[in-house]
């Protein structure tokens, strides 16, 4: 017999896969079914599902589902909304056109760490640059402490994800209208349709496949951001910004309870399957 | 008339995007070049006078960054390294050779994509922690590498699939063996993908946060967004420091963008989006 050796060429990615990927994941739902505290167990305790049963009832936990829900659907909002803008605008020739698109990409250069920081710095209660510009502006009377309050805090860290993230839905869409073949705008122009008739009869029904990718990819990633929140607000201020990762992070690695944390994990792990589902499924029923 | 007012209303809407865009990164810019006290005073002075670069040189001398940026460095080429030798034979093996579950198997390769990474974390921890491998590179190389596969395997299996078969069919005709042919055929016209997914995989490298958070310590294997994430000063947040080690940071991906955004571009679109 002989041995097909084509499998081995797929062998170290399997091996890596396997050990940094499917083994942790694996382990964290086994890990969610133990009680295990680092400060004083060496080895994890099955318990069954009564991790679950706690988190049900954890006030701490429906807070940060409502603060990743909040998040999650106004950061995608807001970016769909100036990705869409971004992708028409650089759709069109213009002098310049080069230079702008090379500046609404940098944002992709710049780690969420450094983004976190900068925007930190510029919502500042005392040196950051809002309060100087909307006092300057005489819209603001006093400075404020934008980070400090639950409300003003989310809208920071919104503001900042956008500022980040928005060029991939623009980039997206932009993708998806420069498919479209210009014969269609020609036969409209003919038939005496106006620029705004075109774009809702042409433009978008044929964007919205662009539409849904971008909506799923950037839902699933703001449904699991992390970094930016981390070190911009810390969960903080009283936990309005805590979203379900940094939950699960926290109860990891500052409580040491690796049971719980795994626990919050899976839920939320579970809960953005889920998502993806919904989404991947109206892809379907749209494009029919 | 007409079209002039609306081609004026897109240049005015493409110079706030790109204002808006900017605003962060100059803000930043600005205050990296000042003085410590005009940092720390209001009004602010949005024109540095003096000019300074006292923070560029406090984060190289109070602060261990040369290190740091040289961690970053080893740790990004290794992933490329290591991920080039592991993902080229797949995507080869997907593309070209005889195998039964491509699709199925594709999509077991992709499916890590969307394993978030609080969801791996914990058992990475205990795994480096009961090697004695906290705060070494390879706790980083590792899964760095790993993670970069679904994306590396994905956008090299496409460029493979498009370089013409008849090639390697002329080369088996005279008894080239799979690897000769990935060696001598397909390698040498692979190198725009590898241009394009190396630099992805060392952007992604780059920016890295949650796992370089958890598996180092101090500036022995630290990484830039560690360092850049945990600055604090005794008094103050120290705004120039940070400020100075933030440009640092972006200097070489902008670079990079720069120069290569068309590959890149095609790149995500392709494989989905993750930076």
């Amino acid at each position: 017999m002989k041995i097909n050796t084509s499998y081995f060429y797929l062998l170290p990615t399997f091996l890596l896969l396997f050990i940094v990927s499917f083994y942790p994941l694996l382990r964290t739902f086994q890990l969610s079914l133990a009680e295990y505290d680092l400060t004083y167990m060496k080895e994890p305790k099955f318990i069954g599902l009564n991790n679950y049963f706690i988190l049900l009832k954890d006030e701490n936990f429906i807070t940060s589902l409502y603060a990743t829900l909040i998040f999650t659907f106004t950061t995608v909002a807001v970016e769909m909304i100036l990705g869409l803008i971004m992708a028409l605008v650089l759709n069109e020739n213009f002098l310049g056109r080069g230079i702008i698109r090379t500046i609404l990409i940098l944002p992709w250069g710049v780690p969420a760490v450094v983004e976190a920081q900068m925007w930190k710095f510029i919502y500042n209660d005392r040196y950051g640059a809002i309060n100087d510009i909307l006092y300057r502006l005489g819209i603001i009377h006093e400075y404020k402490a934008w980070l400090a309050k639950p409300d003003t805090a989310m809208m920071a860290l919104i503001t900042a994800e956008a500022w980040a993230t928005s060029i991939f839905v623009g980039l997206i869409l932009l993708g998806g209208l420069q498919s479209i073949p210009e014969d269609l705008y020609e036969a409209a122009k003919v038939d005496g349709a106006g620029r705004m008739k075109r774009f809702i009869y042409i433009t978008l029904p044929l964007l919205k496949y662009a539409f849904v990718v971008a909506l799923t990819f950037r839902t699933i990633q703001a449904f699991f951001a992390f970094d930016a929140i981390y070190v911009m607000t810390g969960g903080g201020p009283g936990g309005s910004t805590r979203v379900l990762s940094i939950y699960a992070y926290d109860t990891y690695f500052k409580y040491l309870n690796f049971g719980y944390g795994s626990c919050i994990a899976v839920v939320h792990f579970i809960l953005g399957f889920i998502l993806a589902l919904l989404y991947l499924r109206m892809m379907k029923i749209r494009l029919e | 008339m007409k079209i002039n007012l609306s081609r004026l209303i897109i240049v005015f809407v493409a110079i706030l995007l790109a204002l808006f865009t900017l605003f962060p990164i100059v803000w930043v810019l600005v205050s990296s070049l000042k003085t410590r006290s005009a940092i720390f005073s209001t009004p602010i002075e949005w024109i540095p006078n003096p000019i300074t670069l006292a923070s560029y040189q406090e984060v190289f001398t109070y602060r261990p960054f040369g290190r740091i940026i040289m961690n970053s460095i080893i740790v990004g080429f290794s992933v490329v390294f290591l991920s080039f030798i592991v993902a080229i034979p797949a995507a080869y093996a997907l593309a070209r050779l005889r195998i039964k579950w491509k699709i199925p198997i594709l999509m077991l390769i992709l499916s890590p994509y969307i394993f978030p990474a609080h969801t791996l974390v914990a058992p990475l921890y205990l795994l480096f922690r009961s090697l004695e491998w906290i705060n070494t590179y390879q706790c980083l190389i590792i899964p760095y590498t790993s993670f970069s596969l679904p994306l590396a395997v994905w956008l090299l299996t496409i460029y493979i699939n498009a370089i013409p078969k008849e090639l390697d069919e002329a080369a088996r005709i005279d008894g080239a063996s799979n690897l000769k042919v990935l060696l001598s055929i397909i390698m040498p016209l692979l190198k725009p993908g590898l241009v394009t997914t190396g630099l992805l995989v060392f952007m992604g490298s780059w920016v890295e946060f949650m796992y370089a958070l958890t598996f180092t310590v101090n500036e022995q294997a630290q990484t830039i967004p560690v360092a850049i994430g945990s600055f604090y000063g005794r008094y103050a947040i120290p705004w120039g420091e940070i400020s100075a080690a933030s440009i640092i940071a972006i200097i070489p991906l902008a670079t990079i963008i720069i120069l290569f955004q068309r590959y890149l571009i095609k790149g995500i679109l392709q494989g989905g989006l993750k930076g």
